[in-house]
């Protein structure tokens, strides 16, 4: 369970382009839910992704993971959550683009502190579950738009984290791409995985179960 | 770190190419200041030895031949009885069976036939290490219990490999000579023997002797004062050398040294004061030249080592954020950064090496380019520097951007 209490975000703390971009967010997202976040441009989605994905940090209020407090921990324990409890997908993928398919997949298995055998037999099922096996030697960049997300997808669940987050995972897909990655997020929930998609696309919203709404860094609706 | 490790090299291995590009402009760069400090080098390391000497109160002198109570070191230091240290190397004269298949090759400027003894001139391990003879083939000389291992010039067509059996002129022990290498001509040697003519210009030059074959009557060998001693030889004081010698300020008048001189039967060339100053002012003038130049290379050494680890940490910063994301920390990021640099910097040294020990034998040997222990410990000062910038430099370039900025520009939201 992720859960979200009266959290405030400020950039630039005392300083004379000081802005508070969360005022106060609260919300509460169950395991397996799969949740959008919608609103308008500069509303504070993304900070509220990045703080989710412990990419960020925060000024007050309380942000838990599985009851554990995620706040004022050191860099090595953020990095921890972000390997083991946190997948993310970006809208560029975020690939080493001179990377193959299973090389990017095994970073997040190479920097685990658990110690995994058969690293590459994990990242080949990764692989296999988001369709695209045959691909693991190829270099991502000579990949599709499409298949380098389905990459980026495998790399965020290798490590069976408890939570996936999307940043607007379509962005640069196009109609037919986007729907194939929207099913398979829907099939990793369907899994039992929790999904947060951060999105402008209603149409992508729409798939999800429940839609958070934010303005002006403010949640406004939170419904199914 | 194993993970680190793996990375990096994964990361160089990827972007092979550029890695090669950097190594390559940074070796050039090192070799640019192998270059500048051997020329620098070369325009004051025969002054570097008189230095020390010329500084302090002293004389300089020249033990005559004829008539001369000065033969051994020892002599020079009881007529000096205030002598604090002497600068200088003897010699002794050989004589040996002139080759007559060698004897075709007469002095140029006389019609006399090539005597049949020979200069033995030495130096020590130290002065071998710090001004050492260019050599057109061969080695410089090492200890053997056989034979009495000699450079020698290249007047009268020895090769390396030959043995000349001869006697001292002293002792009249008779000594194998094996000529283990061919001395370049033209150069200044720091012990010039019998047979040497010397031009005096008032500074630390006068006092080498410049090494001329054809100007020669009698054959020219160099070894190691160690080597020499070993066969039971002293080298002598008398054979037209000089010697600073120092003693405390105000321990002889002009006077007595001109009396010293009738008396034990040397010549007075100068006191050190004057020579001191024309040296320093000679060194400063040939490094005038070189400054400008000297500045330029290190200014390039210094952009190009900043601009590199720029270039390698923005190329970078892209999957470094990518790292981030998936579970590692910033400083996981920071040493990947550090190991490819590491890794550049090996690939540089080894450019650098392989070209300066094949230069050696082939096209630098006819230059003053040599790599010594003193070279070496100044470019791995200089690479210590450039791994210090590549901890650096990154600092500077996400100096404020927090992971977050760096994921926000690479990925676009």
């Amino acid at each position: 369970m992720i859960k979200l209490e009266n959290v405030v975000k400020v950039y630039n703390p005392k300083k004379a382009n000081e802005f508070e971009a969360l005022h106060g967010v609260s919300c509460q997202i169950e395991d397996g839910e799969m949740v959008a976040v919608i609103g308008k441009s500069g509303a504070g989605k993304s900070t509220l992704l990045h703080i989710l994905a412990c990419i960020d940090n925060y000024q007050d209020g309380e942000y838990c993971i599985d009851d554990t407090l995620v706040k004022n921990l050191s860099e090595k324990q953020y990095a921890k959550i972000r390997n083991e409890k946190i997948g993310m997908v970006m809208q560029d993928f975020a690939l080493v683009e001179d990377f193959t398919a299973l090389e990017n997949v095994l970073i997040p298995l190479n920097f685990s502190k658990k110690k995994t055998k058969n690293k590459k037999e994990k990242a080949l099922e990764a692989l296999k579950a988001v369709g695209i096996d045959d691909l693991a030697k190829k270099p991502c960049n000579k990949l599709s738009g499409g298949q380098k997300q389905r990459v980026a997808i495998a790399r965020a669940i290798v490590n069976e984290p408890s939570m996936i987050l999307a940043d607007e995972p379509t962005g640069a897909l196009d109609t037919k791409t986007s729907a194939e990655i929207m099913e398979l997020f829907k099939s990793l929930n369907e899994q039992g995985r929790t999904v947060i998609i951060v999105t402008h696309d209603p149409k992508v919203a729409e798939q999800c179960q429940r839609v958070i709404e934010i303005s002006d860094g403010e949640i406004v609706n939170n419904a199914s | 770190m194993k993970q680190n490790i793996s990375f990096a090299l994964k990361l160089s291995k990827k972007s092979l190419a550029l890695e090669l590009l950097i190594a390559i402009q940074l070796s050039v760069v090192f070799a640019l200041l192998v270059i500048m400090i051997c020329a620098i080098e070369d325009r004051t390391v025969y002054y570097s030895i008189y230095e020390d000497a010329f500084s302090q109160d002293g004389a300089i002198i020249m033990p005559n031949v004829a008539g001369s109570n000065l033969v051994y070191m020892d002599d020079i230091y009881e007529c000096f009885d205030k002598a604090t240290n002497v600068t200088g190397e003897g010699c002794t004269l050989i004589n040996y069976d002139e080759d007559p298949d060698k004897a075709y090759l007469l002095d140029i400027y006389t019609d006399r036939a090539p005597d049949t003894g020979g200069t033995l001139a030495v130096y020590s391990e130290e002065e071998f290490d710090e001004i050492p003879p260019y050599l057109i083939e061969g080695d410089l000389p090492k200890s053997d219990s056989e034979y009495l291992e000699c450079l020698a010039c290249d007047t009268f067509g020895y090769e390396v490999g030959e043995i000349v059996e001869a006697s001292e002129y002293s002792t009249g022990n008779s000594v194998k000579i094996k000529i283990c290498g061919i001395l370049q001509d033209d150069q200044m040697m720091f012990n010039g023997g019998n047979g040497a003519n010397y031009i005096y210009n008032g500074d630390f030059r006068d006092l080498y002797y410049y090494l001329n074959g054809g100007l020669r009557t009698s054959m020219y060998f160099l070894t190691s004062k160690e080597n020499l001693e070993s066969f039971g030889i002293e080298p002598q004081v008398n054979w037209f050398n000089h010697f600073v010698v120092n003693y405390e300020e105000g321990a002889y008048t002009s006077e007595e040294l001109q009396n010293l001189s009738a008396e034990y039967g040397f010549t007075l060339i100068s006191t050190t004061e004057s020579y001191y100053e024309e040296s320093n002012l000679y060194v400063r003038q040939e490094m005038y030249t070189l400054l400008p130049i000297a500045i330029s290379i290190l200014i390039i050494t210094i952009f190009t080592a900043i601009i590199t680890t720029v270039i390698s940490t923005m190329k970078n910063l892209r999957n470094y954020a990518v790292l981030y994301l998936c579970g590692a920390s910033w400083k996981n990021c920071g040493v990947i950064n550090f190991i490819n640099y590491v890794l550049i910097s090996i690939v540089t040294l080894i450019i650098d090496t392989v070209f300066f020990i094949v230069g050696q034998e082939t096209f630098l040997t006819d230059t003053v380019i040599r790599v010594n222990t003193e070279i070496v410990l100044i470019c791995t000062t200089v690479l210590v520097v450039f791994l210090l910038l590549s901890l650096v430099v990154p600092l500077i370039v996400t100096s404020g951007k927090q992971p977050r900025d760096v994921l926000k520009t690479e990925f676009r939201n």
